[in-house]
């Protein structure tokens, strides 16, 4: 009974339009169910047997990506209860854990990126220990330090959203550092020199650290800035960047494995 | 009976006192730095899984106990710190894992025999194989994360006040090795040099190292150098750093011992000393010259002698064969990699030993090293 | 004794889609290329293709749209002579080499022993075509894999020889037919080769150009926009009270009212000033400890006097002052100026008010 409805529903038009392959029952279909779907064809046909063992790999690449989709999938629903406005968002963000039924979603978003940072580090170290960066892997190791860097960056910008007490004095010293970037800080180093008749052309009202907050404190312009930095700008180029680290790995010759 | 529980809660209150102690900034890191290379001297011992058990276990023992501690307790359990800890630990395992396979590998090739990770022709295929394995991990990570979302509260704490700052303010777990550098350094070398140098040399490590051997499976044997001094970054002057900056570090930015409460009144004063004191006034026994350049002259030359012969020296002595190896061109840029990075343990001894504040002051043009 | 099925010939038709599996099941045997799919010219040696038959069988078998084809014939071979080393097989008798061929170690360089033994030529129903060995030479001496698609110009003086063949005048073979279209194409492109790099530095000249252009104009038109002309920031002229109570104040006094509004007022032995609140090492609030009688910034640690010199921890220079003036006998602090103690700007008038 419940096989031929199986049967019914696999030999239905629908089903036929959407899977163009069989059962993956055989090497064939197999291949062919990698091959076929968007999703799956980001793996090779076939793998190495000792590349997909857990005490190589230590998965920790793909729980960092799975843990990116876990960060969009939240932040999306997130951001529909969030405003960036000094005035509203502390309120909203505690509304979430009192008002809104699975309020749990922030927590979710916020533990996953540390997870996320923790993973990415373990991944890199693993590898390192692997000699993995090594050619003709070297272009994907770049690819992925500045993902790496990216990630920070996300969790960063993202810490100043709730409008708290701990978002802001972290977001003050860590944006001041950029107030202190050689030659583009106000207050870095060679930055005096840069004048024209005695008006300095970097100071406060114009440096690196006026362009990240768009003022020159933590205040409204910044929380807009880094939300849309947050929630747009580095996801995207994230997302760009992982199907170049993605497409490497393929074409470097999949999981690294002695030679 | 009282006096048997006085006797043994004396002792543990020395104990603890032993261990604050322990978790002062330069014991921390000596004990640190000698466990790290006595690890990797003694790797195939360590890692043997009953010693690494052992150890393991000790360490549990040890973690579980000291949670007795209220102020211990306060501190490991606070929700922004929980990942500090599931990270500790997760480093900690993995590197076991490793290096077991990497003794393994090591003792394997000496006597011929095909690696661990050998076989790379069998190959399996993508369905099912590896997407069950992938399904697995999925099913097992998202339930953690929900486990860990319920448990634990994400921090929420007074809106965002400009003109108070919390005390201590620290910067989110990641960025506590950046912070700590900050103690040390200027924010022009701490915050935008030296994470700039972290990165560059990250990207550079591919095109600097010429070994040809390791690639693919793990090992220690065959790439010593470079292992040794990617993780005395890593683990050192990264992970060590956030531990410390997390865990030690109390109000007013004071070190606070991991059974130590944290006083906000306690009195500490520390008076920076300037190099060119030393030099000038110090040594010299003279007044301080007029001009900055000049009055910073002793601190230029040391640190240019730094940069500059640094390598020559490395390269007659412990890079001989290395130099030769990598070339002109690779070997400049290691050398300036590993002197950026040994300028930070030199900096915090210095600080500790002389409270040094700056080697170079310049403070007329905000270039303080 | 166990049966195989090693294969005699391996060839492509019509119809690959390019889908890169069974260059993954077989690396050494089959190349995908951006338009097709070839064998890569070692395999085309029965010898370097008879060990790898398991692969080739697993690769047609994988191939979505079936056009890998194959012949294969059973034999049986000796369990133990898989230990035998390969090199022996050269020279052997055909049958033999039937064997020992499934053991061929793949880092081998497999041309290598055929072309040697096509030297000496021992007659046998199995002996390779000369012109295949030729290519197969040319290939092998620069690195085992190389395609003979790629840099035909650098091709030892054997295969330009054989690339000038008629096709006609080989055997009607498929997967010669394969080698001779590749040689031919290769041919092609060398003679193309003065063309592709007049085009290929005019494409790279104008896409650097038109990149670096963009950048030039466009990334600071960017950087501009992200700089806002006006700021909603709050007036910083601010008004601190009457000038009797700082009068009041002892020296060395410090004054914490208008925290709220970013200032600390101080009193020296003979003036008054406007001490700004924002730590110079990374802008956290420093909080006045009375006992110790010090500022102490709780992010770094940096210590200052009552004065705003700075004394201990990673600050660089000591705090700021602003702007103060009496303005109809109220103290008026001007925020937006600024005198800095290491520039020697807290002895211009402006900086204090002298008592």
């Amino acid at each position: 009974m419940i096989n031929q409805f199986g049967n019914w529903i696999r030999e239905s038009q629908i089903w036929g339009s959407i899977f163009r392959h069989g059962v993956p029952r055989d090497r064939r279909t197999r291949a062919m169910a990698i091959l076929s779907n968007v999703f799956l064809h980001l793996h090779p046909v076939a793998v190495r047997k000792s590349g997909i063992r857990l005490s190589f790999t230590w998965c920790m690449g793909g729980i960092t990506f799975f843990l990116f989709l876990v960060e969009i999938v939240t932040g999306v629903l997130l951001m529909f209860y969030y405003r960036p406005t000094v005035e509203y968002a502390y309120f909203d963000i505690q509304g979430l854990r009192a008002h809104v039924t699975l309020g749990l979603l922030r927590e979710l978003h916020r533990w996953g990126a540390h997870a996320m940072v923790i993973a990415i580090w373990l991944h890199m170290l693993r590898v390192f220990l692997t000699g993995s960066y090594k050619p003709p892997r070297e272009f994907n190791w770049s690819v992925g330090v500045i993902l790496l860097v990216l990630t920070l960056l996300l969790s960063f910008t993202g810490y100043l959203l709730p409008w708290d007490q701990l978002a802001m004095w972290a977001i003050t010293v860590g944006s001041n550092m950029a107030r202190a970037t050689p030659g583009a800080g106000s207050e870095g180093p060679l930055s005096a020199f840069i004048q024209i008749g005695g008006v300095p052309l970097v100071h406060a009202g114009d440096d690196a650290r006026f362009g990240l907050l768009a003022g020159t404190f933590v205040g409204p312009n910044a929380l807009l800035r880094f939300y849309v930095l947050h929630c747009v700008f580095i996801p995207c180029v994230v997302t760009v960047l992982l199907a170049i680290h993605f497409w490497r790995i393929r074409k470097d010759g999949g999981i690294s494995g002695p030679l | 009976m009282d006096s048997i529980l006085a006797s043994s809660t004396s002792t543990l209150e020395s104990v603890k006192h032993f261990i604050n102690v322990a978790c002062e900034p330069h014991w921390f890191m000596i004990i640190s730095v000698a466990a790290f290379f006595i690890f990797l001297i003694g790797y195939r011992f360590w890692t043997k899984p009953a010693v690494a058990a052992t150890i393991a276990a000790l360490v549990t023992l040890f973690f579980l106990a000291s949670c007795l501690d209220d102020n211990f307790n306060k501190i490991v359990t606070k929700a922004d710190n929980v990942p500090i800890v599931i990270m500790m630990v997760s480093v900690a395992f993995l590197l076991w894992l490793a290096f077991r396979q990497a003794a393994i590998n090591d003792e394997r090739m000496e006597k011929g025999e095909p690696l661990l990770e050998a076989g790379a022709d069998d190959k399996v295929l993508v369905w099912p194989d590896l997407v069950y394995s992938e399904l697995i991990a999925l099913v097992l990570c998202t339930a953690l994360l929900i486990v860990w979302a319920i448990v634990l509260r994400a921090p929420l704490e007074q809106p965002a006040n400009p003109n108070v700052a919390p005390n201590p303010a620290k910067a989110p777990w990641y960025f506590l090795g950046l912070q700590e550098m900050l103690v040390y350094f200027d924010p022009w070398l701490a915050g935008v040099v030296l994470p700039g140098l972290i990165v560059v040399g990250l990207i550079a490590i591919p095109y600097m190292d010429k070994n040809p051997r390791g690639n693919g499976y793990y090992t220690f044997k065959e790439r010593k150098f470079a292992i040794t001094s990617f993780l005395f970054g890593f683990i050192i002057l990264w992970v060590v750093l956030i531990i410390f900056g997390t865990f030690l570090r109390g109000p007013n930015w004071n070190f606070f011992g991991p059974y130590e409460f944290w006083d906000h009144n306690r009195p500490a004063a520390l008076l920076n000393t300037e190099f060119h004191d030393l030099f000038w006034v110090n040594l010299l026994g003279r007044p301080l010259p007029g001009h900055y350049l000049m009055r910073e002259l002793p601190g230029i030359i040391l640190l240019g002698g730094y940069f500059l012969l640094g390598p020559l020296i490395m390269k007659a002595t412990v890079f001989r064969k290395l130099s030769r190896d990598i070339g002109f061109m690779r070997y400049s840029m290691l050398c300036v990699l590993m002197l950026f990075m040994l300028l930070m343990p030199i900096k915090m001894v210095l600080r500790w030993t002389l409270n040094l504040h700056y080697i170079v002051g310049i403070t007329e043009w905000f270039l303080n090293v | 004794m166990a049966k195989k099925e090693l294969i005699t010939k391996v060839w492509i038709e019509e119809g690959c889609i390019v889908c890169d599996a069974c260059e993954t099941a077989a690396p050494d045997v089959f190349e995908v290329t951006e338009d097709s799919c070839i064998i890569r010219p070692d395999a085309l040696n029965v010898e370097f293709a008879k060990p790898r038959s398991v692969e080739i069988v697993d690769a047609a078998e994988e191939c979505p749209v079936d056009v890998i084809k194959f012949e294969s014939e059973t034999v049986e071979v000796a369990d133990d002579a898989a230990a035998e080393p390969a090199a022996a097989s050269a020279d052997a008798p055909v049958a033999e080499a039937k064997k020992t061929a499934p053991a061929e170690p793949k880092k081998a360089t497999p041309a290598k022993a055929p072309a040697a033994s096509s030297k000496s030529k021992a007659p046998s129903a199995g002996e390779p075509d000369p012109s295949i060995q030729a290519l197969l030479e040319a290939a092998t001496s620069r690195g085992g894999h190389a395609g003979i698609m790629k840099n035909a110009d650098d091709m030892p003086a054997s295969t330009q020889d054989w690339k000038a063949a008629d096709p006609k005048s080989l055997p009607p073979d498929a997967r010669q037919a394969k080698v001779v279209e590749a040689a031919q194409k290769a041919k092609k492109q060398s003679e193309l080769h003065r063309r592709d790099f007049v085009s290929n530095s005019a494409l790279a000249i104008g896409w650097t150009a038109f990149g670096v252009g963009t950048g030039i104009s466009v990334g600071p038109a960017f950087g501009r926009f992200m700089m806002p002309n006006v700021l909603e920031e709050p007036d910083p002229r601010i008004r601190v009270g009457k000038m009797d109570k700082y009068l009041e104040m002892v020296p060395g006094g410090v004054n914490e009212d208008y925290k709220p509004q970013g200032i600390w007022m101080i009193r020296e032995e003979d003036r008054i000033a406007a001490l700004n609140i924002i730590c110079t090492h990374l802008g956290c609030i420093p909080n006045w400890l009375p006992n110790d009688r010090k500022f102490k910034c709780p992010c770094h640690g940096s210590g200052y006097y009552p004065d705003g010199i700075n004394f201990e921890g990673p600050t660089p220079r000591p705090l700021e002052r602003f702007r103060i003036a009496i303005k109809d006998g109220i103290v008026v602090v001007d925020k937006s100026k600024k005198y800095q103690y290491e520039l020697g700007q807290w002895d211009q008038p402006g900086s204090f008010i002298l008592v």
